[in-house]
This record gives structure tokens, C-alpha cells and sequence, in this order.
């Protein structure tokens, strides 16, 4: 669900969208328009128990997370506040990417706000900021490269790239459901084609206004951990307010890009 | 063929059963059981069929019992014929008592529960444990009511078997070597049994055995040979 | 001499097969009567807290896949409502399936509308009630109590905060003693979500009537877009988990029937297989072939009566037991209908009969003197 929003957000927000080749084309580009009409909201909140399994396979103690979004055409936010355990409860993270700025994140907590790295996975979980902002849908190069099915949800590959990646991460390729625009999977590779990361929907519903959201969501790391996260309540209509996305006090402001 | 007239008491000299070229063949006509038999019995008559292994005894045995059918002919009982019957079932248990070589008795039933056994199903019997109890104390075996036939000896259990016969009162006993599994003593005893109660309830008694001696107690002796009555009580035919 | 003993015996005389086979439909119909009771206890449970609330109609918005109905903001609805023929009352609540320690399941933490009429039925066992909207303390269910080992004057985190626990209550619904309470303002505060329920409890008068209900209904659909109002019943009928229990249990009758359907006819037809000679036999002996029909019919029917009747009690061994253990406790509160079980005694001894009936005819058919042949 966020990471769709995210994904049709910051889709919008580009003032030049993705050059799409000839055949795949069409194919591409409805699906993409169908993912942004799908997921644009005025305000949202979800929250969710995060379980981290590391590659020894010893699981880590699970900790929750709210998260506040919304995203429109001109503007992508996000918010996400530690619930538990109580050394997360006052840390707090917001992202922001307009058709002005580029991604930036900010963190709170006791001590102050600094400007954090996107790319650093939250809490030792396989949760990357920059992937919820999903800023691959405004790469210059979308294919649909063909049809696969995830846990028997039959569904359409199409490969993000750009040469001048942000980060580490510079092609994805996403599972599309046609019907519903959902991902079911979404695979980040870097620029040797390694693969990153695997994020699954293990499980979806469809929620009060029609649409698909996750419910259950796996995020693979190849030989470090694995994560598994809950949705386990949420808001639709949640109500943003002016000071939603501030943070308390900007101590410290190292710009990251 | 002619009537023969019983050696021993004979209450009417009507047959109480007759047939009229009566076949019965297996695998489409290929093996002849019966070929052609003629007979008449009078009620009250004791016969013994016998002849050699395959000669048709028990087949004849069979069809008067209904539990074969007739290939071709008839058969009649007091002059009505089998064919119009339309329940066999039923003539079985009100007219017909078997008794078995191998006795045939039911492992999990009592002695008691044995000779009732043709009782059940039939309508309005009230007095049927009374008339078996009864029976089963002319058979000398009062004190194995409770027994089970793995507890009785093989006479007593062809004993059991004879009370199972004559439950319903029936016309006719027919028994197929009753006493080929028993060893002399016991075979006499049962063949005194079959005697007695024939003389104590007019019964007309047919027994195929293939042992003269046995064939001996018996008022008239039809032997049989390939499917055919050759002698009739020592006639030619 | 009696059939039903003779057939009684018949099957006494192969212990092993008949255990085997007694066994087989015994955990059929248990399956069937647990899931079953399972599903019903889940549904009545939901229902019996709403009735025992004493709320005549429920309005929420549309979620027909969700779990919880979706939260919407109260007052947006609320003075609508009000206006409505013989509406006396409309109580806002909030519910949320949480996690509130990592060594119990999930649970229930309500938000009820301070000093309505929603916290009436409930009897407190220990402590307090919260003594104003602002109150920030929780009162909890006794099962919950049990299951979070907590007492008057502990602690529990609910999304983070630590809250005191005011008083323990008991009431007569399962979800309610395994639930947590609060005012509906704290639950706001603490899920984020100022001013939201996701359920209003409309209390109508007296003299309201089917007809005045089915009038608000209507009144609801028109007017309010995206809402609905509905009776409790109705809304736990559509509950995805009773469905899904639901839909088990029905997918379970339908299996444990076939299989036990099966399960006799092969044991009868395998038992009148080894009887031929004496089927023979009695049919020699003058048995009509209606008679050895009833025979081996009552036999099967005996295996699936006496099935049916050790299912029943292990089906109702097996729902206790799931109640018990830690992992269910607070979820299950089977329900066990009499007319119900009589009904499954009913479907196993019509199994019996199916499963036997054509053994039974091929018995019925076996000629007597072929029969007498056999070794």
C-alpha cells in the first residue's frame, strides 16, 4: 500500500517522465498512469510490527512503527514514528521529495534532528526510506520485460533503470497486478545486477475505498537479513495537519545531496 | 415313473413333490448337472439320493431346496408348480429345512440364536424361542443353549443344525450329507435324530449322501448317474 | 433371535476393523463438530456482546473484505443519525486488534464513548471504571487479565504508552473478557485517530419495529453515502473470519462426510466380501433378501451411530481442549447447538445408510447356492 502511494507520487511529481521503449511502450505507461490514480491520497496512516530474522537466522526482538503519508501532484511526504519498543518512541523520521528538491530525510529524537542517509535501513530491518519514496518510477527507462506470478498472483514485469543512480540501486523490476496496480513483488538490483532486496506482498485486501493495500510484506536481503513486516491498523482518510511532517528543532542539517 | 410305496408310516399318499424333466446346465449348456429327472416323493417319505461324486444329487437337492433354478422342466410342490411361486424366500422358511454337511452354523450366535435364525423377519412369531428351547431339549442339548459352535462337538453342532431345520415346522427336510463330517457314533446319532423327528412331525425327509449305510436308514434309495435317476429303491429305470 | 443383536455381533466379531472404522468416523464427525462449534462460538460470541451492549443497529462504513470495520470520523454522521425516527442514542466506539505484549496474542483494545450505555452490562470484578473521557487507564476482561497475567494497579503499553490498569470486569461475551477497555477518547489519542470510531451503537425506543428498523436502514443507505446500518447479526455474518470459519466448517462436513461415507462402504463391502457363505446361508435358511438388506444396513448404521456418538464427545473434548491452550485462549468459546448435534448424529447415521446400501444390495443379490459353495 505505502510503497505504491510512495511509488505514484514521486511519478507525478516528475516533469519528465520516463522514456518508454517502442513496443512495451503503451504497456508501460497505462500501467504506470494506473498505479498513479490508484494510490494519490490526501492523507494516510498505517502501522506496522516489524520482525527482523538475520542471516544466523536469530530473530530480533520486533518493533512498530506508524506511518503518515500523503501525496498529491505537487508533493510526496511521508512520516514515520517509532511505537515501540521504548527506545524507539521518540524517534522520528520524515521524507520528502517535491517537483523542486530532491529526496531528502530528516530525523528526530531526543537529542535533535540531523539529516539522515535514505539509503540506511530503519533498526537493522531490510525498511529502507528511499524505497518507500519508491523514486524509481521517475527513472528515465521503463520496460515491460514480460508476465510472471507471485504466489499464483499472475502479474506484469516492468524494469526501472537509470545510469546515474542515487545510490546503490540502479534497476528494479516490479510485478504489477493489471487489475489492480499492486506490486506484488518489487526487486532492487545495483549496477553489476546484483540483487539487493526482495519486496513481497504476502498478502493484501482490499480496503473501504476499493483499492488494494498490503497487509503482510516480506523485504529480503540476501545473505544479511530478512524482515516481515504486519499492517496491523490503518487510516485512509487520516487527517494531515500543517505541523504533521515538522520535527521538534533542527539542530544539525548536513545536506545529503 | 411310478409312485413307490413308503416302507414306513406314511400319512397321505399325495406327492408332495414331483418334477417333470428337469434339467439344469452350467456354462451355456457346455456341463449337464441334471439331464432330464423324473420324481415323485410322498409326503411323509424318507428317501436318500445317492451316487458318485458330480452325479447330480446335490443339484437335484438344490432345486427342490430353490436355491438353484431350473434350467428347463419343472418341479411342483403338492402339485403347484415352482414357476408360479413369487416368493422362493418365503417357501424356504415356511416349507423347506436344510441341513449341511458342514453344518453351516453361524460362529457368533448362540446355540439358541443358531436355531432361531430362520425365524427372523417372520411376521407375528411370538412363540419362536419357546418352540427352539423345546426343540433343542429333544436333541438332548438343553444345557448348551448358551454354547457357542466353537464350544460343541460336530455332532452337536449338526444336532443345532437339525433344530435350525425344523424351527419354522417345516413339509420338507432336505439335507446333503449330514453326517459327512461326523465319525460313525455321531453320524448314528444324528441319522436317530433325523428319524425320530421325521416319525414326530410327518416330515418328508430327502438326504443325498453317498454312503450306503447311511442310504440304508432311509424308506427308498434313488441312485443317480451323470445327471440321471438310474435305479429307483433297487428298479432300473 | 434379533437383527439388531445379530448385526451387533457381526461387528464385535472383527474388533480391529471395526475400531479402524469407528475410529476413521469418529474423527470425522469430531472435526466437523469442533470446526462447527468453533465458527457458531465465534459468531454468537460477537453477537452476544453487541446484544448484551443493547444495541438494536450498528452503522459503519462499507468494508466488505476488512477485518475491522474502517474508521471514520464520528460527528460527520452522528447528528444525522440522532434525527432519524426512534433513534434515542448513538454511541461512538473504536476497536483495534493489537498487540500489547509479545507473550499473549494479539487482543482487542476497545474505545467506548465515555457514560454511554455501551459500559452497562459489564460487571466489575475488581478496581474502577475510568472516571472521565480524559481518564488515561484501562479496564480489562478477566480472560484478558489471565492472559496478560495483570491486575488492578499494573501497567500495560498500548501503542507505546504505558497505562495504568484501573479495574477488571467480566461480561457475558467471550471478545469482551478477552478485550481491553477504554474511554474512546484515549483509544483516539492513542491509534491517532481524533474524533474517529468505526462503529456508532444506535439504541432505538420501545416501541421501534422491524418495519422502523428496516425504514432507518434504508434512511442510512440514502442519505449517508458509504455507510450502512445493520443489525449485529448481520454485521458478524459478514465478518471475513466467521465467513472463513464459517466456510471451513461447511468444507469440512462436505469432506468428513465423503470420507466417511467411504470409509463404511469399503469396511461393509469388505465384511459382506468375507460373509458370502454365510449370507448364503441365511438366505438358505428362508431370509428374504429384504431382510439381509436391513442386516448389513443396520450394521453400517450401528458403526456410524456409535462413530457419530464418539465423535460428538470428542469433537466437544477437542474445542474445550482449544480453548485451554495458550496459543487460542480468548478466540474460541465453542458454541455446541443440541439441534446441531442431533443433526450430525442424523448426518452420520444417513452416512451409514448410504455407505451400507450398496454392500448391502450386493449382498442381498448373492446367490445362495454359488454362495454355499465358497470356502
Amino acid at each position: 500500500m505505502i510503497f505504491f502511494r510512495l511509488a505514484t507520487a514521486l511519478l507525478v511529481l516528475s516533469s519528465t517522465p520516463g522514456q518508454l521503449h517502442a513496443a512495451d511502450a503503451m504497456d508501460a505507461s497505462v500501467m504506470i498512469e494506473k498505479v498513479v490514480n490508484m494510490r494519490l491520497s490526501n492523507g494516510f496512516e498505517a502501522r506496522m510490527q516489524i520482525e527482523v530474522r538475520n542471516a544466523d537466522h536469530r530473530i530480533l526482538p520486533p518493533f512498530k512503527l506508524a506511518v503518515i503519508g500523503e501525496s498529491s501532484l505537487k508533493q510526496q511526504r511521508l512520516l514515520l514514528r517509532g511505537i515501540a519498543p521504548a527506545k524507539l518512541r521518540d524517534i522520528k523520521l520524515t521524507v520528502e521529495a517535491t517537483t523542486e528538491k530532491a529526496l531528502k530525510a530528516l530525523q528526530s529524537t531526543a537529542s535533535g534532528t540531523t539529516t539522515v542517509d535514505p539509503f540506511v535501513p530503519l533498526f537493522d530491518s531490510g525498511l529502507v526510506p528511499w524505497d518507500l519514496m519508491a523514486p524509481w518510477w521517475r527513472w528515465p527507462e521503463q520496460h515491460t520485460i514480460g508476465h510472471d506470478a507471485v504466489d499464483d498472483h499472475a502479474c506484469t514485469l516492468i524494469r526501472s533503470f537509470t545510469n546515474t543512480p542515487a545510490g546503490a540501486v540502479s534497476a528494479v523490476i516490479s510485478c504489477i497486478d493489471t487489475d489492480t496496480a499492486l506490486a506484488w513483488r518489487t526487486q532492487l538490483f545495483d549496477k553489476q545486477h546484483k540483487l539487493l532486496r526482495t519486496i513481497t506482498v504476502k498478502r493484501a485486501m482490499r480496503t473501504s475505498t476499493g483499492k488494494m493495500a498490503a497487509k503482510k510484506l516480506s523485504i529480503e536481503q540476501p545473505g544479511i537479513n530478512s524482515s516481515k513486516i504486519t499492517i496491523y491498523s490503518g487510516d485512509e482518510h487520516y487527517r494531515i495537519l500543517p505541523d504533521t511532517f515538522r520535527l521538534p528543532s533542527h539542530n544539525t542539517v548536513t545536506p545529503h545531496e | 415313473m411310478k409312485p413307490l410305496s413308503p416302507i414306513c408310516s406314511v400319512t397321505t399318499s399325495t406327492p408332495v413333490l414331483s418334477s417333470r424333466n428337469l434339467t439344469l446346465h452350467f456354462d451355456q449348456g457346455r456341463t449337464k448337472a441334471l439331464n432330464g429327472v423324473d420324481i415323485e416323493i410322498i409326503e411323509g417319505e424318507f428317501v436318500a439320493v445317492t451316487g458318485p461324486s458330480g452325479c447330480g444329487k446335490s443339484s437335484l437337492l438344490n432345486l427342490i431346496g430353490t436355491l438353484d433354478q431350473a434350467s428347463s422342466g419343472e418341479l411342483f410342490f403338492r402339485q403347484q408348480p415352482y414357476s408360479s411361486m413369487t416368493d422362493l424366500s418365503e417357501f424356504r422358511r415356511e416349507q423347506v429345512g436344510f441341513v449341511f454337511q458342514s453344518f453351516h452354523l453361524i460362529p457368533t450366535l448362540t446355540t439358541l440364536g443358531n436355531v432361531l435364525l430362520p425365524t427372523v423377519g417372520r411376521a407375528g412369531d411370538h412363540n419362536a424361542t419357546a418352540r427352539a428351547t423345546a426343540l433343542l431339549q429333544q436333541m438332548g442339548l438343553e444345557s448348551r443353549l448358551d454354547h457357542f459352535p466353537s464350544q460343541l462337538s460336530g455332532g452337536e453342532r449338526q444336532r443345532v443344525a437339525i433344530a435350525r431345520a425344523l424351527i419354522n415346522d417345516p413339509t420338507i427336510i432336505l439335507a446333503d450329507e449330514p453326517t459327512g463330517s461326523l465319525d460313525s457314533e455321531n453320524a448314528s446319532h444324528v441319522l436317530d435324530v433325523i428319524a425320530n423327528m421325521r416319525l414326530r412331525k410327518s416330515l418328508t425327509v430327502v438326504m443325498v449322501t453317498h454312503d450306503p449305510n447311511v442310504a440304508a436308514r432311509a424308506d427308498r434309495e434313488i441312485c443317480m448317474r451323470d445327471g440321471k435317476i438310474v435305479t429307483d429303491n433297487g428298479v432300473n429305470l | 433371535m434379533n437383527l439388531l443383536r445379530f448385526a451387533f455381533d457381526n461387528l464385535t466379531r472383527r474388533p480391529a476393523r471395526t475400531t479402524l472404522t469407528l475410529s476413521a468416523i469418529a474423527l470425522g464427525i469430531a472435526a466437523i463438530v469442533a470446526l462447527t462449534a468453533i465458527a457458531w462460538g465465534f459468531e454468537a460470541s460477537w453477537q452476544k456482546a453487541n446484544d448484551a451492549r443493547g444495541t438494536d443497529l450498528i452503522v459503519t462504513k462499507l468494508a466488505s473484505e476488512n477485518t475491522m470495520p474502517s474508521p471514520f470520523v464520528a460527528e460527520k454522521v452522528r447528528p444525522d443519525l440522532l434525527k432519524l425516527p426512534h433513534v434515542q442514542e448513538v454511541v461512538g466506539l473504536l476497536s483495534e486488534m493489537l498487540t500489547v505484549s509479545y507473550d499473549a496474542p494479539p487482543m482487542f483494545v476497545f474505545g467506548w464513548q465515555f457514560d454511554s450505555y455501551l459500559w452497562d452490562h459489564l460487571q466489575l470484578i475488581d478496581g474502577r471504571w475510568p472516571q472521565s473521557p480524559d481518564d488515561a487507564v484501562i479496564v480489562i476482561g478477566t480472560l484478558a487479565a489471565e492472559l496478560l497475567q495483570k491486575k488492578t494497579g499494573d501497567t500495560i503499553e498500548i501503542e507505546g504508552v504505558a497505562l495504568p490498569v484501573a479495574g477488571i470486569f467480566q461480561s457475558s461475551a467471550l471478545v469482551e473478557n478477552g478485550a481491553l477497555i477504554l474511554p474512546l477518547l484515549q483509544v483516539q489519542q492513542l491509534t491517532d485517530k481524533p474524533g474517529k470510531v468505526n462503529v456508532l451503537n444506535l439504541q432505538l425506543d420501545a416501541s421501534a419495529t422491524t418495519t422502523d428498523v428496516a425504514h432507518i436502514k434504508a434512511q442510512v443507505r440514502a442519505t449517508l453515502p458509504g455507510f450502512v446500518a445493520i443489525t449485529s447479526g448481520e454485521l458478524v455474518s459478514q465478518n471475513a473470519v466467521v465467513r472463513i470459519s464459517k466456510a471451513m466448517s461447511n468444507a469440512t462436513i462436505l469432506i468428513a462426510s465423503l470420507v466417511g461415507a467411504l470409509v463404511v462402504f469399503n469396511t461393509m463391502l469388505m465384511s459382506i466380501s468375507e460373509r458370502t457363505r454365510e449370507i448364503g446361508v441365511l438366505l438358505a435358511l428362508g431370509w428374504h433378501p429384504r431382510t439381509v438388506i436391513k442386516l448389513i444396513i443396520s450394521e453400517s448404521a450401528m458403526l456410524t451411530l456409535a462413530g457419530g456418538i464418539i465423535g460428538i464427545l470428542l469433537g466437544i473434548l477437542l474445542t474445550i481442549g482449544l480453548e485451554h491452550i495458550e496459543l487460542m485462549r480468548g478466540k474460541i468459546d465453542g458454541l455446541f447447538s443440541p439441534p446441531f448435534l442431533l443433526a450430525v448424529l442424523g448426518l452420520s447415521i444417513i452416512l451409514g445408510i448410504l455407505g451400507g446400501l450398496y454392500p448391502a444390495i450386493k449382498a442381498a443379490r448373492t446367490h445362495p447356492s454359488q454362495a454355499l459353495r465358497q470356502e
